[in-house]
């Protein structure tokens, strides 16, 4: 999967600014970000957008919104991981079946 | 004369099978001219756009079907979707030139499914997928119904730059009083061409296909392009991507755009359209100016 170093660093951008929340939408076809804050909003977002990247971060709420939504196959996905407090980064997934499977997050620039 | 963006409905007398027509020409040309995709590409979308207003009037649904190929192939995205008020929408996406376009649709999309979502809009969609297989959509839909175990149905699909039509045969439960009915209608359907599909009238292909059979043609219903786009659902995307993201698109590129992915539809927003969406102050670039 390859982003602009710059769409990657408005997500980190986004993650930081609120760690400890929910943080969950979709990278547009011009990889413009957008937030969903509900199933409902994030479920249209998925229908209007559907040449798009999902992001999320690891919030129990962008969790439970993300899982209920029926992932389409070949939907890539980025996750925002904290392993360490303020250190994030970021991982890409492809949905095979109904597995995510890890692949390479390359930066454009 | 041939009736254009309809759906016809017919019945088969003294059998349990029920059949679909239609023929998407204004419509289709909405879908046909925003893509930039090639011919090849353009004519899958024909065939699927036809292919799920077919499938959505076959169900009582009040919401939206929706078809979906994904992949990592040539063609890389193929969305269809059809609403119970008989709307339609649809993309493809093309990421590099189709090296033998007589290769299965596994092949050219580089995937290996197909994708049906019904919407009901309430709750969590319905969710049907089955193998991407054979070398056209309509073999691709009859082995999803055989896949998903639905009512036995055949598909027969056409598209070129002007129009899309298909024509649809279901065998509904019940005994066959005609044990044969369903097999030699179907043989008989799998005769039509292309060019009969796309030029000849409901009635004239009816006639050419059943004409020993006495069948009920109801009443066409219209079809239209419709896109679920609007500058307001547009004006809380940018909502929802923050002050701040927003002022940095604003200082970046002095206006923020955003286009629909199905009709093209192009939405700006300028330093005044956003600082009234946000309804405060917010850092703009100096060299805009508000009411």
């Amino acid at each position: 999967m390859k982003i602009k170093r710059t769409t990657a660093n408005k997500i980190m951008g986004q993650a930081s600014s609120q760690p400890d929340s929910c943080l969950l939408g979709i990278l547009n076809a011009n990889e413009q970000l957008i937030k969903a804050h509900t199933v409902e909003e994030f479920k249209q977002l998925l229908i209007d957008h559907p040449d798009s990247i999902l992001f999320f971060n690891q919030d129990p709420l962008a969790r439970e919104i993300k899982s209920s939504i029926v992932h389409v196959d070949g939907q890539q996905h980025i996750e925002v991981f904290q392993e360490t407090k303020g250190v994030f980064g970021l991982r890409a997934y492809l949905q095979i079946g109904k597995i995510q499977t890890p692949v390479t997050l390359e930066l454009s620039e | 004369m041939k009736s254009n963006d309809q759906i016809f409905r017919f019945l088969i007398d003294h059998t349990p099978i029920r059949g679909q027509l239609i023929s998407l020409d204004a419509s289709w040309q909405k879908c046909y001219q925003q893509s930039d995709a090639s011919e090849y590409a353009k004519e899958l979308l024909g065939h699927a756009l036809a292919a799920v207003t077919l499938l959505a009037s076959t169900l009582k649904i009040d919401g939206s079907l929706t078809l979906q190929i994904r992949g990592q192939g040539a063609i890389h995205l193929l969305v269809a979707q059809a609403t119970n008020d008989r709307t339609i929408r649809g993309l493809v996406r093309q990421s590099h030139e189709i090296e033998n376009p007589d290769a299965s649709l596994q092949e050219i999309f580089k995937a290996d499914k197909i994708v049906i979502t019904i919407d009901n809009g309430k709750g969590k969609p319905h969710q049907g997928i089955a193998p991407l297989t054979g070398f056209s959509l309509s073999e691709a839909l009859e082995a999803y119904f055989e896949h998903s175990e639905q009512l036995p149905t055949r598909v027969w699909l056409a598209s070129n730059e002007s129009s899309a039509s298909g024509l649809l045969l279901q065998k509904l439960p019940g005994e066959l009083e005609d044990k044969d009915s369903w097999n030699r209608l179907t043989q008989l359907a799998s005769t039509i061409t292309d060019q009969e599909l796309l030029e000849l009238d409901e009635n004239e292909i009816l006639y050419r296909l059943f004409h020993e059979e006495s069948i009920a043609l109801f009443d066409a219903e219209p079809v239209r392009f419709q896109c679920s786009c609007s500058r307001n659902k547009t004006s809380n995307m940018i909502k929802s991507l923050g002050k701040s993201e927003a002022s940095d698109i604003l200082h970046e590129q002095g206006k923020i755009q955003i286009s629909c992915e199905f009709c093209n539809a192009n939405y700006e927003f300028d330093s005044v359209d956003v600082k009234q969406l946000f309804e405060s102050d917010m850092n703009l670039p100096e060299n805009y100016t508000t009411h």
